[in-house]
């Protein structure tokens, strides 16, 4: 009679033994598999969250401080092959007139200044990252955004677009500001022209808002364009620009990896870093991954928890039964049984029990995976309404498309299967390794 | 065919208490051996060494001309020798069938039959058995093993004298009929009557007795 065939006669021969493992087993394997695809759950909704919400760090020349170097393509090229970067934005500020349209009035219109006409354009290689449109101050109402292939494309603000009827496709031309420029520069000056290609709205205005603010201070007045725009109308200054005066954001595959990417920016020894400063902004990561990754910590650890408490109740339960097994052991090894063998019926009866009772611990876990998604997700955006009020919270609502999906796939049957197996191993050793460790003739004095 | 050699075996627990004394002797098949002596004289210690379940501190138990080495036991356990005990040893969660099939190379159930035990009982659980048919059910658990020795300590120790005697039929005729080598320690005078060869140990030492000598032996003990 093999190990297998002895394991399923003692099963059922000690119905009333093989019943409570099942119900323990079944209790430890619904626990664990719920707690396993909640981590799962809770881990793939963060993989997304990252992927989706990024996190970012600006390097930007250190003015304050008597930094004069620029950021340029070359420093930009040289970051992003530092790695674990996806993309980035080069930014520039310049004053440009727009003679031919009109603002929104501010303090200038009133004193009847030629300044009245002038504006802020914003350098872009791509508006989407601009800070404004990521922390969702500003959103896209209409059209697209600029992108580092555009050239002399234009973003203008709802306001502008409708005191000016404008629309996607019009272009309207604008003028570098001339003032504090030399005489003979001057008169290189020429009108340049921009396409709309799209139409932002202000969500959360964050500039002047009073009639005494300058023209080019108001919001609706800021046009987005795209770097090479304001590259070639700087010309007109008489030379051509490879750099970002408001520095580059560059946006890190994984916002977790923020500070490590960093680092090794700092590491690129061609660059004095004394003349330049890093500003990291991982908030959006951090303000509506946290409840997730927190969830994702708890469950991880109530897994451990579950497994190890399993472990130990397994193992005292199975080292009490093992008293009654001594006989048994004893006939055994005295007819030669091998004591491999012996532990081997051991863990084939067990995990014949677990085999069923993860099947079963399988069916509650489908029945009531509905629910238990209903109590996470609950759970998870209740903690996020709390922190509603913060500006970046914003960007959080996108999150709730974000499904904390509480399934039971391959990935986890296998995970669970894992963790029982060894449960199972671990216990077994310990309970019948106590008798199996033994000399026979000691096992069966114990019999006697 | 099996033959035991003790060649000058003792065992102790501790130096000065000496159990088994530079015993040497030996066993034949087709034979009967009873070992007779006091309780606590080492009847079972040495039943347990020639049996593997323990080892010689000194000396050597050579079976077949070979010296069972340490790491032999289970072997030797396995192959060798089957063990009978006083309270039967058998797996009370399983029926006789099951128990005798443990060791068993061929259908355990002409075996069963030969002792004496109905269809009807070969799939009861061994438990819901009488004394003497759960020894018989130990013995044919023996038996169908094909080891050459069986060890039986006070393999009548539980059972009644006519049971008893049942019983050692059943080991003359697995010394007759399957040419085993039977070594059975005892207190029991009927048990002793029916050996060929007796043995009196005592003191650590172990001394042939003839048959003759038997009821004075008994009397003593």
């Amino acid at each position: 009679m093999g190990v297998c065939g002895r394991a399923r006669l003692y099963l059922s021969r000690n119905k009333g033994k093989s019943g409570i493992l099942l119900a323990l087993l079944v209790v430890i394997g619904t626990l664990v598999l719920l707690c396993v695809s909640i981590g799962n759950a809770a881990d793939t909704s963060l993989a997304v969250l990252r992927e989706r919400l990024g996190g970012y760090f600006l390097v930007k020349n250190d003015m304050q401080n008597g930094g004069y170097q620029y950021v340029n393509d070359q420093m930009v090229q040289d970051i992003l092959e530092c790695g674990d970067i996806k993309a980035y934005n080069g930014m520039d500020i310049r004053y440009f007139y727009v003679e031919n349209l009109e603002l929104v009035p501010g303090r200038f219109t009133g004193e009847g200044d030629k300044k009245a006409k002038l504006t802020r354009v914003l350098g872009n290689t791509d508006t989407s990252l601009n800070e404004y449109f990521v922390l969702e101050y500003y959103a896209l109402k209409e059209g697209r955004h600029i992108t580092p292939e555009d050239q002399c494309k234009a973003l203008v603000s709802e306001e502008f677009a409708e005191r000016n009827q404008l629309s996607i496709g019009d272009t309207f031309t604008v003028r570098l500001d001339d003032e504090r420029v030399p005489e003979e520069i001057k008169g290189g000056i020429t009108s340049h022209e921009m396409e709309i290609v799209g139409i932002f709205c202000i969500e959360a205005a964050l500039g002047a808002q009073s009639s005494d603010a300058a023209e080019c201070d108001i919001e609706e007045n800021f046009i987005f364009t795209d770097t090479e725009f304001i590259r070639s109308a700087c010309e007109d200054y008489g030379y051509r620009m490879d750099t970002f005066a408001e520095g580059a954001a560059f946006f890190v595959k994984d916002p977790k990896n923020l500070n490590r990417v960093v680092e090794n920016v700092q590491g690129l020894s061609d660059y004095n870093w004394e003349e330049y400063v890093i500003t990291k902004n991982n908030k959006t990561y951090e303000s509506s991954a946290a409840p997730l990754e927190r969830l994702s910590g708890i469950v991880r650890m109530m897994v451990y928890v579950i497994a190890a408490i399993s472990a130990v109740m397994l193992s005292l339960i199975l080292f009490l039964w093992m008293r009654d097994r001594v006989h048994e052991i004893g006939v055994y090894l005295s007819i030669g049984k091998k004591r491999t063998e012996i532990l081997g019926q051991h863990i084939a009866e067990n995990l014949m029990v677990a085999a069923l009772s993860f099947a079963l611990a399988f069916g509650i876990c489908m029945a009531v995976s509905g629910a238990v998604e209903q109590t996470v997700g609950a759970a998870f955006f209740a903690e996020k309404e709390e922190q509603e009020e913060k500006p970046w919270e914003r960007r959080d609502v996108e999150t709730e498309e974000i499904p904390a999906l509480v399934r039971i796939g391959v990935l986890e049957i296998l995970e669970v299967a894992g963790i029982g197996g060894m449960i199972i191993l671990i216990s077994t050793g310990i309970s019948s390794g106590v008798v199996l460790r033994m000399k026979p003739k000691e096992v069966l004095s114990l019999m006697s | 065919m099996g033959q035991f050699l003790l060649k000058d075996v003792s065992y102790y627990y501790s130096k000065d208490r000496l159990i088994l004394d530079h015993i040497s002797e030996k066993f034949e098949s087709g034979r009967i051996y009873v070992i007779l002596g006091p309780s606590g004289c080492g009847k079972t210690t040495l039943l347990s060494l020639l049996g593997g379940l323990d080892v010689p501190k000194e000396g050597s138990i050579i079976f077949n001309g070979h010296a069972i080495g340490k790491k032999e036991l289970e072997l030797h356990r396995r192959k060798n020798v089957s063990f009978v005990f006083q309270n039967y040893n058998l797996i009370d969660y399983m029926t006789p069938e099951e128990n005798v099939r443990l060791t068993a190379t061929q259908d355990p159930k002409p075996i069963l039959e030969q002792m004496g035990l109905s269809q009807d009982e070969m799939k009861r659980n061994v438990l819901k058995l009488s004394g003497g048919q759960q020894q018989r059910v130990a013995i044919a658990r023996a038996l169908a093993s094909e080891n050459p020795v069986i060890l039986a300590d006070e393999p009548t120790g539980n059972l009644d004298e006519t049971t008893a005697m049942g019983i050692m039929d059943v080991f003359r005729e697995a010394a007759s009929f399957y040419n085993k080598c039977v070594i059975i320690v005892s207190h029991s005078y009927e048990v002793a009557k029916r050996a060929d060869v007796l043995f009196e140990l005592t003191h650590g030492k172990m001394k042939q007795i003839r048959m003759e000598d038997l009821q004075k032996t008994v009397t003593e003990e």
